[in-house]
């Protein structure tokens, strides 16, 4: 029951999102943000995209990176996978799949609420994350995407 | 030096052991490769289960991770049967290869556990994730599983990749293996090489050895020397051939030593017969004889004593001293036969015993006792000869004066008879006239007789020369001249052409007018007369178909004065037979007749003696 429960939960949101991401098309429904102490500025897409599926480790300046997802109950979820992953949610949880029991890799961990976003990227020295657009970052440090 | 294998066995034990290296060769390369194939099946049978035993350990474990992915992404819970059949297959060939691990320093046990520490998360996140729980959500659990994953994966590698250090040393070992086979073969073929070269330059050199001592040895025996032999020790093909070689060299030395033996005394035959030709005096025949004897046999010393009719013996030649000469040497004692009678005694003495001598002195003996006994009837020829010359000497000046003395009474009673008949014819009867004819022809026929004697005596005496004679002609002559005498006589004349001799011409025409006028005279009775005259086989005949006479008279024909018919009958002296036969005997010759009484008569002659006769056959010209 729970199962069909959590189906139908998703395919509500994959509803609203597609909607809504149409609504907002070609504009950035989400932020970037940063350990407070990352010297960097701005981000690169691709960058980013490779610090997301694992591909790439470190920062310039030597620290881990250490991304941190949104859970799929959040819409700009998708909008970051498309976007910035060019992946649909299928396509990512097939890819994690694969890098789990190849050994090659472990998905980002999920952050149930923006609270527990902002706090693990502000407890993380590498870090990195992402917001809904106009969500308060509190101190977590906002990097501009290039 | 040892008996030598035959030439054939030894080829044949070179071959043989020529085989044996190879064979040798050949088992001492297989042994050697057969070993380095151990080792390398060694490495092979050790290795291959191991690359065997990671290849399926791993494909098996890479389906299980693929089997979970799978069962993740397909939200399959059943699919993670699959996963643990794979798991159990994974244990199960981990059980099999066990020991293969064991053996290459892994732990199957430890390896088990591990893949328990991996699999039992790793089963769990799949369930989680087929159950639709966020990746992200697993991610704790996936790093934990990961680590397991990771420390397991490093654990098979270890445990089933080849221990290279072991490795290695397997292949080292089996490359040093090959090496020490290449050298082992290499020098067993090198040894093998040797001891056959060795053989066969052991072969070679000896059969050449052998070889060049028989061509050397046969060289000298085309060359005649005989003496030396061939010296070949080996008792192989060649052996046997220097062997028969050397009894050839031997025959042929023994053939040299008879031929120089027979040369030797046959040269001393001839020699002897040299020194003493011509020699008729008795001793002086004997020294020379001896004294040629001495030198060529090498006598020290030797005698000859001379033997007369009644067996007195004396001594005629001497060399040295017989008697003296020194202990063991040989003395040749011989006679000198002649027929039955021994002519004398050679006794010569030698330095050592010598065969060819004695052969020499047994081949010669007779000759000497020959030339001895012809010495001595020379000696006693020449006596008689002597006494006959005197004698016929006498004889003929005898015959001469005779016949001179007795012509010259004849001549007076002939002279006075006729001068009697002409100067007194008219004053003597007629029975005066009757016996001084008687007178005349008296003397007329003694002047014939004497005549005829002379001419006997002369033809015993005279000169005597061959030359070729035409007695066909001789013979026309002599019958055409009584035919022209007596011209009223009817005769069948057969005179052979060509019928030659060589014969003195003037004796010839004396037989002939002898001959052939007795067969004139013989037949002057018959109506018709014959006479023949001709040659068959080498014998010269006259035959006549006239009187003839009895054969049991025939032998006393041919002495003077022996007449078979009265001068009644035919006349004649009695003495042309005689002559006749004097001529043909003074030719070297023989007369003989055949005759019956009134069938005629056949006288044949020969003009040389019959052993001659080939040396002076008659010849007939056509």
């Amino acid at each position: 029951m729970q199962n069909l429960t959590r189906r139908g939960w998703m395919f509500a949101v994959a509803l609203a999102s597609t909607r809504w991401r149409s609504a907002f098309a070609a504009t950035d429904h989400f932020v970037v943000i940063v350990h407070p102490d990352n010297p960097v500025a701005s981000i690169d897409r691709d960058f980013l995209r490779d610090a997301f599926l694992k591909k790439a480790t470190d920062w310039s300046h030597g620290e881990t990176i250490r991304p941190i997802d949104l859970s799929g109950r959040f819409g700009v979820r998708d909008v970051f996978t498309r976007e910035v992953l060019h992946k649909t949610a299928a396509q990512l949880r097939s890819y994690w799949n694969q890098q789990i029991f190849s050994g090659k890799g472990t998905p980002p961990v999920e952050a149930d609420s923006m609270v527990e976003m902002i706090d693990y990227v502000v407890a993380n020295a590498g870090a990195v994350g992402y917001l809904p657009s106009g969500t308060a970052p509190g101190r977590a440090k906002v990097v501009e995407v290039k | 030096m040892p008996r030598r294998i035959p030439f054939r066995y030894r080829v044949g034990l070179l071959v043989l052991l020529a085989e044996i290296a190879l064979l040798t060769v050949t088992a001492v390369s297989l042994v050697l490769g057969n070993r380095s194939a151990v080792t390398l099946a060694g490495i092979e049978t050790r290795y291959v289960p191991l690359i065997e035993l990671d290849r399926d350990l791993k494909t098996t474990f890479a389906q299980l991770t693929q089997t979970l992915t799978d069962a993740a992404a397909a939200g399959e819970e059943g699919k993670l049967h699959d996963a643990d059949t794979l798991r159990d297959q994974f244990l199960r060939r981990l059980r099999m290869g066990a020991r293969t691990i064991v053996d290459n320093g892994g732990d199957p046990t430890a390896l088990s556990v591990e893949l328990a520490l991996y699999y039992g998360p790793a089963r769990e996140i799949s369930l989680s994730l087929a159950r639709g729980t966020p990746e992200g959500q697993v991610a704790p659990q996936a790093e934990a599983m990961q680590r397991a994953q990771f420390a397991f994966e490093s654990h098979l590698d270890a445990a089933t990749a080849p221990n290279r250090e072991r490795l290695a040393a397997a292949f080292e070992a089996a490359r040093e293996s090959q090496r020490a086979s290449l050298l082992i073969d290499v020098a067993v073929a090198i040894g093998a090489l040797l001891v056959m070269a060795l053989l066969s330059w052991w072969i070679i050199r000896t059969t050449v050895r052998s070889v060049h001592a028989v061509t050397a040895g046969v060289e000298r025996l085309a060359a005649g020397r005989f003496d030396q032999e061939i010296v070949v020790e080996s008792t192989d093909e060649i052996g046997d051939l220097a062997t028969e070689a050397n009894r050839t060299a031997s025959r042929l030395r023994e053939y040299r030593e008879q031929i120089e033996q027979q040369h030797w005394i046959s040269t001393g035959v001839a020699e002897l017969a040299d020194a003493i030709a011509g020699e008729l005096e008795l001793d002086v025949l004997a020294k020379k004889a001896l004294s040629y004897l001495v030198t060529y046999v090498g006598a020290t010393a030797g005698t000859v004593h001379a033997s007369d009719e009644r067996g007195t013996q004396r001594l005629v030649a001497s060399v040295g001293t017989v008697g003296a000469g020194a202990g063991g040497s040989e003395t040749l004692k011989t006679t000198l036969p002649h027929g039955e009678r021994v002519m004398g005694v050679l006794v010569l003495e030698l330095p050592a015993p010598s065969a060819r001598a004695g052969e020499l002195v047994a081949r010669v003996r007779t000759a000497i006792g020959i030339a001895f006994r012809v010495a001595e009837s020379r000696h006693d020829t020449e006596e008689l000869l002597r006494t006959t010359e005197a004698a016929n000497r006498e004889l003929e000046a005898f015959g001469y004066s005779v016949s001179h003395d007795l012509r010259r009474p004849l001549r007076a009673i002939d002279a006075f008879s006729r001068a009697l008949v002409e100067d007194c014819a008219a004053q003597l009867p007629p029975e005066g006239h009757d016996h001084l004819h008687r007178i005349t022809s008296g003397a007329q026929r003694m002047a014939e007789l004497i005549d005829d004697l002379f001419a006997l005596s002369k033809v015993t005496r005279g000169e005597f020369r061959r030359e070729h004679v035409d007695l066909s002609a001789l013979a026309t002559l002599i019958l055409g001249e009584l035919a022209r005498n007596e011209p009223e006589r009817r005769c069948e004349l057969a005179i052979e052409p060509g019928v030659y001799a060589e014969a003195d011409p003037k004796l010839m025409k004396i037989v002939l007018e002898n001959l052939l006028g007795n067969a004139w005279k013989f037949t002057s009775k018959l109506a018709v007369a014959k006479i023949e005259f001709g040659v068959a086989d080498g014998v010269y005949f006259v035959r006549d178909n006239g009187a003839g006479f009895d054969m049991q008279y025939a032998k006393p024909l041919f002495s003077p004065f022996q007449r078979l018919h009265t001068d009644k009958e035919f006349a004649g002296t009695g003495i042309g037979l005689a002559t006749v036969s004097r001529i043909i005997q003074r030719h070297g010759g023989r007369i003989w007749a055949e005759a019956a009484v009134d069938e005629g008569a056949t006288f044949r002659f020969r003009l040389a003696h019959e052993d001659r006769e080939l040396a002076s056959h008659p010849v007939r010209r056509e």
